[in-house]
């Protein structure tokens, strides 16, 4: 049934869009219609761009994708110990808290420069840039997490008799573990916007640097593949 | 079983004063049920006898030891059921035991023997969620017995299930208590239930907490709640539970207005 509707929701979109084109309420060479960019899309968009900066259309979608999984992995295998820490340890949390609530609400855009400078263009600055938008927000979410955990549920957990690393992996670890994977979930998001960003601000190759070459030779046809392949991945991987 | 008592137990909180000085025997295999008005440091003090918290000054004996970690004697249940929610019922009841280490197939066995006696083996293999509140709390008693405590302590356990419910639960409560032969202190606010299950209500008063009072009630359990001695009983506990609560709840100038209109004659 949620199926049906999704279907019927892209079916709709897609008609305005197509009716728009044809009545020309839609400029078709700014917007190119449905009919136009799914046989392209299907037909294989062709390399664009030069020599290096040459991005082809499933090379793009593996470096992206393999970028945001890395990125995200990587933030996640840092928050998760040191939100744990934060949580727990009050001296460390005084003086690390500020320095992660600094970081956190900055746009992972404007960490491009930084890695492009510390690492240069390609891989290692696509996922810098996505691991410094997310760790932070992640690191914050998981000490919340674990402080969110009753006390109560912990007393009851240590008068019958567990305590050191069995209560952690019994009992703190379970119950913090719905709200980890609402983390991963809410960040999946976050590391894929970060990545696009990244990949159109500089680290010309992914999806996102697909989309800045359409736009240099407005190819606007290229344009719509990668906004369309940017919402059909994202929507079918947060499934 | 043994004899459970509180010497000179303080507690203070960031400089506040919680319970002060309060000395407290609670006979081996006994029940007692402690009232006082909201926040005048029971849940403290059973939170000290099982140590989870450390008392500042004063301590408690178990059997004439002190207990100064939490351990397989004392068994305390909260208000709250607290069960583990992603574990089933059997999994939940046999948790004591496997921070002791005992083996997964004892662990079954026992759990599901104690699962049997007190009437939930049908819903072993179901999760906390699916049970009604009066089984969850029944479920957080099982797994709080499984290590057959010496010492069973319970925080309001029955003060969030309805009035029909809770009447249900004191009477298998009692039943549960011959069945494990354990020294239950009971916090509770609720009189009858007091009255009904007591062999002594140890009154207190408002913060900081301390004793003011030890009532002993010698009669046979079930007990009636029509029995004229307990409610002379009742009427005592009603009429001090109502003064600590006005007095926490009005300044002086209030009270002596209140009095003068004649709406505290009996406080």
């Amino acid at each position: 049934m949620p199926a049906l509707s999704f279907l019927l929701a892209w079916t709709i979109l897609a008609a305005g869009w197509e009716i728009g084109a044809i009545t020309g309420v839609l400029n078709p060479d700014i917007l190119p219609p449905p009919s136009v960019v799914i046989p392209y899309i299907f037909q294989g968009p062709g390399a664009a761009g030069i020599g290096s900066q040459q991005v082809t259309y499933a090379e793009a979608i593996a470096k992206t994708l393999a970028r945001v999984m890395i990125g995200l992995s990587l933030g996640l295998m840092a928050a998760v110990p040191l939100g744990t820490v934060l949580a727990v340890v009050n001296p460390v949390r005084q003086l690390i808290m500020p320095m992660i609530q600094t970081i956190a609400p900055i746009a992972p855009v404007a960490w491009v420069p930084v890695a492009i400078a510390l690492l240069g263009i390609g891989d290692q600055s696509a996922i810098f840039v996505v691991f410094m938008g997310v760790f932070a927000v992640m690191t914050l979410a998981t000490a919340a997490a674990i402080e969110n955990v009753p006390q109560e549920l912990i007393k009851t957990a240590r008068s019958l008799g567990a305590r050191g690393h069995r209560l952690w992996l019994w009992v703190m670890l379970p119950a913090t573990a719905p709200s980890l994977l609402t983390i991963v979930r809410v960040n999946f998001f976050a590391a894929w916007m970060a990545v696009l960003a990244g990949e159109m601000a500089g680290i010309n190759s992914g999806l996102g640097a697909l989309i800045i070459l359409g736009q240099q030779q407005f190819n606007m046809r290229l344009v719509m593949t990668g906004v369309i392949t940017i919402g059909v991945l994202g929507f079918a991987i947060d499934r | 079983m043994a004899e459970l008592c509180f010497e000179q137990v303080s507690k203070v909180y960031a400089g506040h004063p919680a319970v002060v000085d309060v000395n407290l025997t609670v006979p081996s295999g006994s029940f007692t049920a402690l009232i006082g008005p909201s926040g005048c440091g029971k849940t403290t003090l059973l939170e000290i006898a099982a140590a989870l918290i450390p008392a500042t000054t004063g301590r408690v004996l178990l059997g004439g030891k002190p207990i100064t970690r939490p351990g397989p004697e004392t068994a305390i249940v909260f208000q709250h059921h607290n069960l583990f929610e992603w574990m089933t019922v059997q999994d939940n009841v046999a948790f004591g035991l496997r921070t002791q280490g005992i083996s997964r197939h004892e662990r079954r066995l026992r759990a599901g023997k104690l699962l049997a006696d007190v009437g939930l083996i049908d819903h072993a293999h179901k999760l906390p969620h699916e049970l009604s509140g009066g089984m969850r709390q029944r479920v957080a008693i099982a797994r709080a017995l499984v290590l057959n405590p010496q010492v069973l302590l319970m925080d309001e356990p029955f003060s969030s299930l309805d009035y029909q419910t809770r009447r249900v639960m004191q009477r298998y409560l009692l039943a549960m208590w011959h069945h494990a032969q354990a020294t239950v202190v009971m916090v509770t606010h609720d009189l009858d239930e007091a009255i009904a299950l007591a062999d002594q209500v140890v009154l207190f008063s408002g913060s900081p907490g301390c004793i003011v009072e030890t009532i002993r009630i010698p009669l046979e359990r079930p007990r009636q709640p029509e029995d004229t001695r307990l409610q002379e009983i009742r009427a005592h506990l009603r009429h001090h539970l109502e003064k600590e609560v006005a007095l926490g709840e009005f300044t002086a100038a209030e009270l002596a207005a209140l009095r003068r209109e004649g709406m505290t004659a009996d406080l």
